[in-house]
């Protein structure tokens, strides 16, 4: 492959992309849903540092579901005792919305490309790979250096730069495979639009199974981890080996992503 | 073999489903020709292109360009082509498309700007660098997309209909362009306008549903060494037999297409063609007939009528 190539494809990629409706549909909607969750966050910051206390906990029982998806009660207590609590609460923020977030700004990496035939004008004059790569990696650098830089930016503003960094890296590692699946969402149906409801489908579906069979015989929420939203929790996870496992598992599941996706886009008909 | 090929296709076969778009085509493409490929519409012409861009992967055969296989990572750059169908990205301006093409060509960013503005040049849209696709009309369209395939200096370009939809004048300057070109690279066009295939081309392929019926230098298909086709008034005095018993002449027949008459007269193989057409012109001129055109030759569009 060459680097330059998907290098040059990259740049260019963004640089249309912050001026494309699609790319300020996603900064706009980031923007304003980050910003009202946070601006929640400092009003209610009292009651959620009241939470954090463990006779609090059984009290307040909207924060207590939100504290629920951050994993159980002994992880919960943890983060709670060790971190900011508005942070351990922005952190479960920013990882839920994520796949939304990545869905709006990283839907269309070739598909357009493939559908108007815009790719017939590229792939003489660098490579499949390059293309493939380039708009891949275009598409993650969109959708994850926002909330990761947010993020981080929280993180010091709580008075926890690092766990906020770590948090940063959760984010940043999460939007990895889900970018990866678009791009091969993409290139196996050559249409935004099938891509994200394909993709949304798959995450329902995929969440159905996982929690309503698991009603029946628990062995089935392992059904979750077919969608990449599953490792979540490692990336919360206050134990580094936990945390680690997260990331790999990330790295894991992008790269399955990104080589199928590559398998069929350089062998299909464009 | 293929040292010398620009282009070598075996067996070439592409199906789209149930349809078979080409059909078990052998064609060779010697570097440096001008090749122009004719057919009907669906005759497999874009096919054809696709396949040697690497756009499309063959059913069956196979096809390599410049000794590699079709589609190689190694051709970027070597290959340039105007696709028939392709669009531009709508929202930006084709002076930064083109900037970007270039620069994917290995140019650094000023390069790739002079090089933008020599393009556009040729195509004569010095001040379109600046607007978008989407507002450029269906002519100028085509020549921008015609601009991104002189970028650079490939040693195969492949023009898909290049002046389909053009006005006389911007259709009069690509060819002007194409001529240029000619002999320094090697060209692949594939255009409906026969004319401008016999103007601009020294060999054609000729499709058929998918076939390759035809695949020869113009001169030999054309019969350019054996045969005179002359186009005279509706009304015009001519015998066919008193023309058949010149000198040199085998065969002489007369035909009357939209009220003109076409007389086409077959030389003997061993006649000097300059002398038979003088005496050809005398003896028209002796029965008080100008000729309005006298070509050597048959023209391309009976060639092709009569293999498809």
């Amino acid at each position: 492959m060459r680097t330059r190539g998907a290098r040059l494809v990259l740049a260019f990629d963004l640089r249309c992309a912050l001026r494309s409706a699609r790319g300020i549909l996603f900064l706009v909607f980031y923007g304003l849903t980050t910003w009202w969750f946070l601006s929640k966050l400092a009003e209610h910051r009292e009651s959620i540092e009241a939470f954090a206390r463990p006779s609090g906990m059984k009290r307040a029982a909207a924060l207590r579901l939100v504290a629920m998806l951050i994993g159980d009660d002994g992880t919960l207590v943890r983060l709670l005792s060790a971190h900011p609590p508005i942070l351990v609460f922005y952190a479960q923020f920013a990882l839920i919305t994520l796949p939304l977030f990545v869905m709006t700004g990283a839907f269309d990496q070739t598909a357009t490309d493939l559908s108007t035939r815009h790719l017939r004008f590229l792939l003489l004059k660098t490579t499949r790979a390059s293309v493939f790569a380039g708009r891949l990696a275009g598409a993650y650098v969109l959708v994850a250096t926002p909330p990761a830089i947010v993020t981080l930016a929280w993180g010091i503003a709580s008075g926890d730069a690092a766990w906020g960094a770590r948090v940063a890296l959760a984010v940043a590692a999460l939007a990895l495979p889900l970018v990866a699946l678009l791009a091969l969402l993409n290139a196996a149906t050559a249409s935004a639009a099938i891509t994200l409801l394909a993709v949304t489908s798959w995450q329902l579906v995929v969440w159905l199974a996982s929690t309503v069979l698991a009603i029946a015989d628990e062995r089935f929420a392992s059904l979750a981890y077919l969608f990449p939203t599953a490792i979540e929790p490692m990336l919360l996870d206050p134990s580094p080996a936990r945390f680690a496992l997260g990331l790999g598992a990330a790295l894991g599941y992008a790269a399955a992503f990104a080589a199928a996706g590559w398998w069929i886009f350089r062998r299909r008909d464009v | 073999m293929s040292a010398a090929l620009a282009i070598s296709a075996v067996g070439l076969t592409k199906r789209f489903g149930a349809t078979r778009a080409l059909d078990d085509v052998t064609l060779a493409v010697p570097s440096g020709a001008s090749v122009g490929v004719v057919g009907e519409n669906g005759a497999g012409k874009t096919t054809l292109f696709s396949l040697m861009a690497g756009f499309l992967r063959p059913t069956r055969g196979a096809i390599t360009v410049l000794g590699r296989p079709a589609g190689d990572a190694s051709l970027a750059g070597r290959v340039s082509i105007l696709p028939q169908d392709a669009q531009l990205l709508r929202h930006v301006p084709l002076g930064v498309q083109l900037e970007f093409h270039g620069r994917l060509l290995g140019m650094d960013a000023p390069a790739a700007r002079r090089e933008v503005a020599r393009v556009l040049e040729l195509v004569d849209l010095q001040g379109a660098a600046v607007r978008e696709p989407q507002v450029l009309s269906h002519g100028t369209y085509k020549r921008a997309a015609l601009a991104q395939a002189l970028l650079g200096e490939p040693e195969i370009t492949l023009l898909d209909e290049p002046t389909a939809g053009l006005d006389p004048a911007a259709a009069r300057r690509v060819r002007d362009l194409l001529r240029d070109l000619r002999g320094r690279r090697t060209l692949l066009v594939s255009s409906h306008n026969l004319t401008e295939l016999e103007d601009l081309c020294s060999s054609i392929a000729i499709l058929n549903r998918g076939k390759l019926v035809e695949s020869a230098t113009l001169a030999h298909l054309l019969e350019r060494e054996t045969c005179l086709t002359v186009t005279l008034d509706g009304g015009a005095n001519v015998d066919a037999d008193v023309i058949a018993a010149l000198a040199g002449v085998r065969e002489a027949r007369l035909s009357e297409r939209s009220g003109e008459l076409r007389l086409t007269v077959t030389l003997e193989p061993q006649a000097d063609v300059a002398q038979a057409q003088i005496a050809l012109v005398r003896a028209l001129a002796d029965r008080g007939c100008v000729p309005r055109s006298l070509v050597r030759g048959r023209p391309l569009e009976d060639k092709v009528i009569e293999v498809v």
